[in-house]
């Protein structure tokens, strides 16, 4: 076979592999939409679930989804930056930081109900926080941060050492460098990594089923008050997510119109991961312009 | 021997006093005694004793690999943040030891400015990247800081280009605007030395000519050490050339003299091109 025809071949070979995972992915979103989409309505994104009536909809499941989401940013990002500086700025390569990003490694590979098991004994019982949305927002920190970490840690490594040392020539310290120069330009990785991340962390249902719990007490969403227990910030109640409302009633739901429900739910929520991933690079592209034109 | 000036400034304590006896001429704003830097085993800079006048542009020349970048970058203890390099020797800069530990190393390096071959902007505005010394070294009044940018960006003849898009990212300009903000940015520090790494290395022939034009005109303020690969800029621009070879200076002298009448022969052979 002389290397024209080589060359053809491959071309054939990689363009039909290509259109299966583009068929199968178009598929897999399309059957969604098309059962999903329809049953979509304000009114099933905003009231809450019927147990045993036809008509309820998931507005507290989207709320706690994206409750949860927020926390688990707020937890997972400032120590995911701050490992990340460690790892790109003051990490020597020894064995302890060699050890690090092994661990690091494996808490990445680590399946996500072996999280949720280990949220549950340690947050649940352990430290007797019960079915929570803090117990919730914890575990998905630990699923969540070895991605930050090497997100932020990339990010920081792409920055030019030229850039380290400008800053090193004004008479700065490692540590203003690297806040002042260093991470300015590294942010648009950073927050683009940040909204992929969220993407997960918004689908996961494994982790946080024995951490969040599968329920959602009466809320009355006109309490704002953290410390009620009827307000929806409270973050000691339990508190079911969008993925976890799909797995639950798919297992044991007993309303007439579980299926339609849970389909529903599930286009809900591909629409807002897809989300996700457009803001991540319509964001990440809006601060590198700023930072290259603002 | 002059008697010292003292530059407190660049000292941790008021009080620290310079051990008498450095051998230091008032007609020099840098002089190194016996400088060697070593990258682990290997001595890339061997004993090198110099001295820079003041208002003075030396131009450093030499083959690549010759030392002459590691010396330059020696001068405001640059090398301290490379892991595995260490350098010995002195360098006395208005009179004070650089290595000496009561010397604040960021004081040395406002004192003592840098510009890399490539241009390096910050991703931030053109007055941030101007400013942001100042800033860190204890400028907070937004006039005065309004008022250095301007200053730095006329000195570093940006000003014109410039000065009606003071709040658009440096990343838009061009490379040769690129490296004389950066130059913008190292006056801001009003530093008396200023350090150049093969400036123009990078740049097309009208913005190196910017730049030699602005270096000539800088003299006049600091103390320029530049080094070069181009031996026509050094002619050019240059009062003083030193040439360096396998870590040493084999010699330094007025720039004409060396052009037209080295004392080595080869230093002959690199002007001539026959090294290098």
């Amino acid at each position: 076979m002389n290397a024209k025809r080589a060359d053809q071949l491959a071309t054939v070979c990689l363009y039909a592999i290509v259109g299966i995972i583009v068929t199968l992915l178009a598929g897999l979103l399309g059957f969604v939409f098309v059962k999903g989409i329809p049953q979509l309505s304000w009114q099933f994104i905003t009231s809450p679930p019927q147990i045993f009536k036809e008509g309820g909809g998931v507005g507290p499941q989207l709320f706690n989804s994206f409750y949860l989401l927020v926390l688990t940013l707020l937890i997972s990002v400032p120590v995911a930056i701050g490992a990340g500086i460690y790892l790109a700025e003051y990490a020597k390569d020894n064995w302890l930081v060699r050890c690090i990003r092994v661990l690091i490694e494996v808490l990445s590979s680590l399946p996500s109900i072996v999280v949720g098991l280990f949220g549950f004994l340690f947050f649940v019982l352990y430290l007797g926080w019960g079915f929570s949305i803090l117990s919730g927002a914890l575990a998905l920190s630990v699923f969540n941060l070895p991605l930050l970490v090497r997100v932020v840690e990339q990010s920081i490594s792409n920055v030019p050492k030229q850039q380290r040392e400008a800053g090193w020539a004004l008479g700065f310290s490692k540590w203003e460098t690297i806040t002042t120069v260093v991470l300015p330009a590294a942010l648009p990785g950073i927050v683009t990594g940040v909204i992929l991340a969220s993407g997960r962390v918004f689908g996961e249902a494994a982790a946080l089923i024995y951490t969040a719990g599968m329920s959602t007490p009466a809320i009355d969403f006109t309490d704002w008050n953290p410390l009620s227990p009827v307000s929806p910030l409270n973050p000691f109640r339990p508190a079911e997510t969008m993925a976890v409302h799909i797995w639950k009633i798919n297992g044991e739901g007993i309303m007439p119109d579980a299926s339609a429900i849970s389909d529903g739910a599930a286009a809900l929520l591909i629409i807002s991961i897809l989300g996700f991933n457009l803001a991540s690079r319509f964001i990440g592209r809006l601060m590198f312009k700023k930072l290259s034109a603002g | 021997m002059q008697s010292m000036v003292l530059h407190p400034a660049v000292m941790k304590t008021k009080s620290m006093r310079v051990s008498e006896g450095s051998g230091f001429a008032a007609s020099s704003a840098l002089q190194t005694k016996e400088l060697s830097v070593f990258y682990g085993e290997h001595q890339a800079v061997n004993q090198v004793s110099i001295s820079f006048r003041k208002q003075s542009v030396t131009a450093l020349i030499g083959p690549s690999g010759c030392g002459k970048s590691t010396f330059l970058r020696a001068l405001n203890r640059m090398n301290d943040d490379i892991d595995q390099c260490r350098a010995e020797g002195e360098i006395y800069y208005e009179g004070i030891e650089l290595h000496s530990e009561r010397v604040n190393l960021h004081e040395v390096r406002k004192q003592i400015g840098m510009v890399f071959q490539r241009p390096v902007p910050f991703a931030k505005s053109i007055f941030k990247n101007v400013a942001s010394g100042p800033m860190r070294h204890g400028v907070k009044k937004q006039s005065e800081l309004e008022e250095i940018v301007e200053d730095s960006l006329k000195k570093a003849a940006l000003w014109d280009e410039v000065k009606d898009q003071l709040n658009t990212s440096a990343l838009r300009l061009s490379g040769g605007q690129q490296q004389r903000l950066c130059i913008a940015r190292a006056l801001a520090m009003q530093p008396s030395v200023l350090l150049l790494d093969e400036p123009a290395s990078a740049l097309d022939p009208v913005s190196t000519a910017k730049i030699e034009e602005l270096i000539t005109q800088l003299k006049a303020d600091y103390t320029i050490v530049i080094v070069t690969h181009n031996m026509q800029q050094a002619a050019r621009i240059s009062d003083e050339t030193a040439y360096f070879y396998m870590g040493r200076v084999v010699e330094h002298g007025q720039t004409g003299q060396i052009f037209t009448n080295p004392l080595h022969e080869q230093t002959a052979h690199y002007i001539n091109g026959r090294i290098g």
